[in-house]
């Protein structure tokens, strides 16, 4: 029986003619699990937000049908909706903490599916429904507040609600993007297995494909809007038809790195290096709590060598990288280039030339007051003491080029890009100053997948050509692997493992680090 | 394109905001030149085959061969008789009342009603409602303009330096700020107003004590948000200095929460000048305020000509910086394209 029917679908800004979502087509039966794939933009959450008639008509206008067990939800009165919502049909949202009310405690915001309910349901309902998540302490977790418990209970909590009115269709759109990756794996677990025990059919909204491979029977792959590929899933890996596709598939399959380093020149080194946050101050008495951040920390990094470092949100890897970067205070030692000490860079900040940082966000880490050429001309200034302007104009032209972006773009203001573009601005912003060391805090992990494939590889080429030295901080285990040479893991603040990343992916020795693989979905 | 330049082409889709703008500039730059538009002195007089200037040089009427050493009247029997003999003429401006000057010549006790000669009637002292309300008009935007200069100036210093330093330094200033703000105002200035002579300077001076302490929360928000900014991370590994990452990169970026606040200051500093001139606190009563002819007004309750077109002019200012400031809220929060 088909469930969800979508029969030439297209939305529509009402002020505009280009259509976010083009004649989409498709079925979802029941009891099935299907997955939608695509970029930021493809249309993927408006599809989602569609079928549970949500689309607020004031911005949007739809054509075609969406029929919901035969029912085109666009006839529908709104009572007849709000019937249809958590009854029939429930949605996992990507962010838990902002789609559960922060000032109602959990027990209020569950009963409220409850007086919502066209069932009868009573308490032990819902402690059912907690615990078929694999919530256990459900007194304890109904008279939390959301920011009480964690992001994985949180997300848990919320697949609760939706699956308490028992529906027949339940849409996850990005659920676990915001989650670490091995809660990730758990929560989709919970949520298949539900899905299997209820016997609901499951829309299932990821940008991973690897992801979407493992828990649906069939595939569609979205770009522009477009509905460019509908196929079982064992196909679109055989199979793919469209070039987009192809590549989708072919993202995850790469290769360690093993080119020779020459173990010379030591660029970064660390001893001892710790750093802890002031937890509680108190203004009368002499006793301060501290969070240990960092705890003994001693890496190394040789010339031309890329080191990834891994861990969970939480494991201390930002604090590594703003500590190197002298953005904190610390104790210990860190060295950088045999030579830069902490004392040295106070006394001069010209030293500050030789190591670099590249952020997570390319949406924050270029100030919106600032041109291109303002952007990329400061560091010129004030570390290089270059003040000659037709230089200046030089350099940051012969960068732009380098980092594969055009001259004319020299006056534009950052907000007029798109996220890779803005990354490569940034990498423009730290390599005009010829540093020996990189740092890479996250850098691919705010951007689309193809995307990120094309900073890889531009990453690469750096490297090759300026002999660099990459210190990559990451969840994104595919990331480390196509581009680190070494690989420390951390995990509460301490480094539990390291060696080459071909040691470690193949032959993990910390329970740890063999959870991190298995929920990252690499198949080796 | 440029922020600013996006706000402004979004503000320009407003056209209540727009042309709010525009009415209270031009009026705002008429104002400026009050003495031209009102004034009880020709701008230019033709006595005896010579040229006089009494509006830009003060004459005394020995130079048209009276006996005084003061300042002639120029309405007065004098230069009247003058200017009927001979080829003798003057140029007067078109209102031809000053704010302080006093109608002699009017038939009817003060306040007296419209007329042709006084087109918004008189106060009760005999001097021209519209000339004083030119003055006054202009008097409350250039009053309200200064100290929200001098509150945004004092109050992005404070809120910069609280919000950039952060801890410590922001804790003591902030109970600074608590303690200083709970100072009563209002006493302070019927206190000063009673042992200083008041005056706008004054006055400027003790409002602007207090002026700032709102904004300087806000920018101070903006600047605690800032400094947690990538780019400013990203500022500091290329070797900025603390002064060059706040005027650079932090300060633009706060800038846009001052600009939304603008035209409510002036609007609320208007009204405060306004209240203490009605309570009899603010500037000498030799100085045109629209305070001071509202509080007329209530004394005379039958003189309408005092309280209606006061507050006419003083809801039709606030109402244009309003709008404005609407505006200028809408475009902030507008499409950005």
């Amino acid at each position: 029986m088909t469930m969800l029917e979508f029969i030439n679908y297209s939305v529509l800004l009402n002020n505009s003619n280009a259509p976010l979502i083009k004649d989409l087509s498709f079925k979802l039966e029941e009891a099935q699990s299907l997955g939608i794939v695509g970029e930021s933009g493809s249309g993927k959450s408006l599809t989602a937000l569609s079928a549970l008639g949500l689309l607020n008509r004031r911005i949007f206008s739809t054509r075609g049908q969406v029929l919901l067990n035969r029912r085109n939800i666009f006839e529908l009165t709104d009572t007849e909706l709000n019937n249809i919502r958590g009854n029939e049909i429930s949605m996992i949202f990507q962010e838990p903490m902002l789609s559960l009310n922060p000032v109602k405690d959990l027990q209020s915001q569950i009963y409220e599916c409850v007086e919502l309910s066209n069932k009868n349901l009573d308490h032990n309902d819902i402690k059912n429904s907690l615990n078929a998540v694999g919530l256990t302490n459900t007194n304890k977790i109904l008279s939390s507040y959301p920011h009480m418990i964690s992001g994985g209970q949180r997300q848990r909590f919320m697949i609760a609600m939706s699956i308490l009115r028992k529906p027949n269709i339940m849409i996850a759109d990005e659920p676990t993007t915001a989650l670490d990756v091995t809660l990730q794996k758990q929560i989709l677990d919970t949520l298949n297995n539900l899905k299997n025990d209820l016997n609901m059919s499951m829309l299932l909204i990821s940008h991973d494909i690897e992801l979407i491979k493992r828990y649906c029977d069939q595939i569609l792959v979205m770009k522009d809007g477009v509905l460019i590929e509908n196929k079982p899933t064992s196909k679109i890996f055989s199979h793919p038809d469209h070039a987009y596709t192809k590549q989708l598939v072919n993202f995850k399959t790469s290769k360690f790195r093993e080119d020779y380093i020459t173990k010379e020149n030591k660029v970064l080194e660390t001893k001892n290096l710790s750093c802890k946050y002031l937890v509680k101050d108190s203004f009368f008495r002499k006793k301060k709590e501290y969070f240990n951040a960092l705890e003994d920390i001693n890496i190394n990094i040789y010339e031309g060598e890329s080191v990834g470092i891994v861990g969970e949100s939480g494991s201390g890897k930002t604090t590594l990288a703003m500590s190197i970067m002298h953005l904190l205070s610390y104790d210990g030692e860190i060295r950088i280039c045999d030579k830069i000490t902490q004392e040295k860079l106070l006394g001069d900040r010209q030293l500050r030339r030789n190591f670099q940082i590249i952020f997570q966000d390319p949406f924050s880490s270029l100030s919106p007051r600032m041109t291109i050429k303002q952007i990329l001309s400061e560091g010129i200034v004030s570390l290089l003491k270059i003040t000659e302007h037709k230089k200046i104009h030089q350099m940051c032209i012969n960068i732009l080029n380098e980092v594969g972006l055009e001259e004319n773009m020299l006056y534009r203001y950052p907000q007029e890009f798109s996220g890779g573009q803005r990354q490569r601005i940034a990498i423009a912003r730290a390599l005009v100053l010829q540093p020996k060391l990189l740092i890479l805090d996250e850098p691919t992990s705010a951007l689309d997948v193809l995307v990120q494939d094309s900073i890889v590889k531009l990453l690469l080429n750096l490297q090759s050509k300026f002999n660099l030295s990459y210190c990559f901080i990451s969840h994104d285990l595919n990331l480390i692997k196509k581009m680190c040479h070494r690989t420390y893991v951390m995990k509460d603040s301490v480094i539990i493992e390291q060696g080459t990343t071909r040691e470690i992916f193949k032959n993990p020795q910390e329970g740890y680090t063999r959870n991190l693989l298995e929920s990252s979905f690499i198949n080796y | 394109m440029n922020t600013f330049s996006i706000m402004w082409k979004n503000f320009k889709s407003s056209r209540r905001s727009l042309y709010s703008l525009y009415i209270f500039m031009f009026l705002f730059i008429v104002s400026l030149f009050s003495e031209m538009i009102s004034n009880d002195k020709p701008i230019i007089m033709n006595i005896d085959d010579r040229v006089y200037y009494p509006y830009i040089i003060d004459y005394t009427e020995i130079d048209f061969g009276g006996e005084l050493e003061t300042t002639p009247d120029y309405k007065g029997y004098f230069i009247t008789n003058l200017l009927e003999s001979g080829d003798n003429w003057a140029i007067f401006p078109i209102n031809p009342h000053s704010y302080n000057s006093i109608n002699y010549n009017n038939m009817n006790p003060n306040p007296a009603p419209p007329s042709s000669d006084n087109l918004l009637g008189t106060d009760d002292r005999g001097r021209d409602v519209l000339a004083r309300l030119i003055y006054g008009f202009r008097l409350s935007v250039v009053f309200a303009l200064a100290l929200t200069a001098i509150g945004i100036v004092i109050g992005l210093f404070f809120g910069a330096i609280q919000g950039y330093f952060a801890g410590r330094i922001d804790l003591y200033l902030q109970r600074f700020i608590e303690i200083w703000g709970s100072m009563p105002e209002l006493y302070i200035l019927i206190i000063f107003a009673s042992i200083f002579e008041p005056s706008i300077l004054l006055l400027i001076f003790l409002l602007s004590l207090f002026g700032w302490i709102s904004l300087s929360d806000y920018v101070r928000a903006e600047f605690l948000k800032g400094r947690n900014m990538d780019y400013v991370n990203a500022a500091r590994t290329l070797g900025l200095t603390d002064y060059q990452i706040i005027i650079k990169h932090i300060l633009p970026n706060s800038l846009i929460s001052v600009v939304t606040f603008l035209p409510f200051r002036i609007s609320g500093a208007i009204l405060i000048l306004t209240s203490l001139d009605f309570l009899g606190l603010g500037v000498p009563s030799t100085t045109p305020s629209l305070g001071e002819l509202l509080s007329q007004g209530k004394e005379n309750i039958s003189a309408w000509w005092l309280s209606l077109t006061t507050f006419v002019v003083l809801v039709g200012t606030l109402m244009l910086l309003i709008f404005i400031g609407e505006g200028i809220r809408e475009s902030i929060s507008g499409k950005s394209s």
